[in-house]
C-alpha cells in the first residue's frame, strides 16, 4: 500500500548518503522494522525489488530487520514485549493505558554498506 | 573493499506522517475531523445518528465507520442521508492514519464540513494512534462507573471534549457527575465536560455549539 513511497523517501536519503561516498557502490542497505511502524516487510521488499534494478543502486541488497514492540506499563514501569501490538495488558498489574511505547515504532535506516568499484 | 557504515537514519514515523498527510489534506478542504472514542455500548453510534439529523442542513457530514460491533451501524448512519463507510479492522482495536486514508477514497470530500471517524470501541487503543483528526473526543456513559477517567488516563488527557452520555439513566446508576468531571479536569484541565444524552436530546445544544465553534475556526 504506502510502502512505494516509503522506499522512495528510503532512496532519497541514501542518495543523500551516498554523496559521502563518491565512486563507490551501494552494497546492501540494513533497515529495522519496527513492529508498531505499520510498514508490512514482505511489500517493502517486493517494492525494493521493483523499483531498485537499473537505477543508481541496482544489485544493491536490502536487508529488514523486525524490532518486536517493547513498553513500559503506564501504571507500575513494568517493561513488557506484548503479545499483540494491539492490545497490551501489562502482565503485572493488567493495566491497558498510557503504556509508553520503548521499542517497536521506529522505521530505521541502520547501516549501509558500500563497495569500492574501481 | 567493502566496508559497513551504521548511518541510523528515520524514515519515518509512519503512521503520523501519514496523520500529517490527512491534516493537511483536511486544512485545505476546510473540513473538521472528530476522532470519537468510547467504550462498546456508551452510545456512539446513537450520538451520530442523533447528530447527523439534527445539524443535517447545517453541514454536511461524513461518518468513517471502525466499529464493527454490529454490521447495522454504518446503515443506521447511513440512514440519516450522511456519507458513511465502514472500514474492516480485522480484529484490531483501533484505526490507523492508512485505514482511513483508504475509507475517504470511498467518501466525496467536496464541500464536506465535518468528518468523524468512529474509532473502535475501546478506550485504549485508539488513543495511541492519530487518524489526522483536529479533536480527540471521548464519549462515557454513565452506565459505565464514574471511575473511568482514572481508570483510562491517556484517553482523557488527549481529549478534547468528555461527552458524559445517557445522563437519563442517573436516577438509576451509581454514577458522581461531578466526581468523574473533576477526574478528568485533574488529568486534562481544558477538557470540556458535557453531560448528554443521546437518546432523548437532553442538552446536545452544548455539543452543536461546540461543533459550530470548532468548525468555524477552520475556515
Ligand atoms: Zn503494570
Amino acid at each position: 500500500m504506502h510502502e512505494m513511497s516509503i522506499v522512495e523517501s528510503i532512496l532519497g536519503i541514501l542518495r543523500e548518503e551516498m554523496v559521502k561516498y563518491d565512486g563507490q557502490k551501494l552494497k546492501k542497505v540494513t533497515l529495522k522494522n519496527g513492529r508498531l511502524a505499520g510498514v508490512v516487510t514482505e511489500s517493502l521488499q517486493f517494492a525494493w525489488e521493483a523499483l531498485i534494478p537499473g537505477g543508481e543502486f541496482d544489485g544493491a541488497e536490502l536487508e529488514i530487520i523486525e524490532v518486536p514492540v517493547k513498553v513500559a506499563c503506564g501504571e507500575c514501569g513494568e517493561v513488557f514485549s506484548p503479545e499483540h501490538t494491539r492490545c497490551m495488558p501489562c502482565p503485572k498489574c493488567e493495566a491497558l493505558l498510557g503504556h509508553k511505547v520503548l521499542e517497536g515504532k521506529e522505521l530505521l535506516i541502520d547501516s549501509i554498506e558500500v563497495d569500492d568499484q574501481q | 573493499m567493502s566496508k559497513e557504515v551504521t548511518i541510523v537514519r528515520n524514515v519515518l514515523e509512519a503512521n503520523d506522517r501519514l496523520a500529517d498527510e490527512l491534516q493537511k489534506n483536511f486544512r485545505v478542504k476546510k473540513i473538521l475531523c472528530l476522532n470519537l472514542m468510547s467504550s462498546p455500548g456508551a452510545g456512539k453510534t446513537t450520538l451520530l445518528e442523533r447528530t447527523l439529523s439534527d445539524l443535517r442542513d447545517e453541514f454536511k457530514m461524513a461518518v468513517i465507520e471502525g466499529d464493527l460491533q454490529t454490521d447495522n451501524d454504518a446503515q443506521r448512519v447511513a440512514a440519516t442521508g450522511a456519507q458513511a463507510v465502514q472500514i474492516n479492522t480485522e480484529g484490531g482495536c483501533h484505526l490507523d492514519s492508512g485505514m482511513v486514508m483508504d475509507a475517504l477514497k470511498a467518501i466525496d470530500t467536496e464541500g464536506l464540513d465535518i468528518l468523524f471517524v468512529e474509532n473502535v470501541g475501546n478506550l485504549v487503543c485508539p488513543a495511541e494512534f492519530n487518524v489526522g483528526e483536529d479533536y480527540k473526543v471521548t464519549l462515557l456513559s454513565v452506565a459505565e462507573g464514574d471511575d473511568k477517567p482514572e481508570k483510562y488516563p491517556f484517553m482523557f488527557h488527549i481529549s478534547a471534549v468528555m461527552l458524559l452520555n445517557k445522563v437519563d439513566l442517573l436516577p438509576y446508576v451509581d454514577f458522581d457527575l461531578k466526581k468523574a468531571e473533576n477526574h478528568a479536569k485533574k488529568l486534562n484541565k481544558d477538557i470540556e465536560v458535557m453531560p448528554i444524552s443521546a437518546r432523548t436530546g437532553e442538552n446536545l445544544e452544548q455539543w452543536y455549539d461546540w461543533l459550530r465553534k470548532k468548525r468555524a475556526e477552520k475556515l
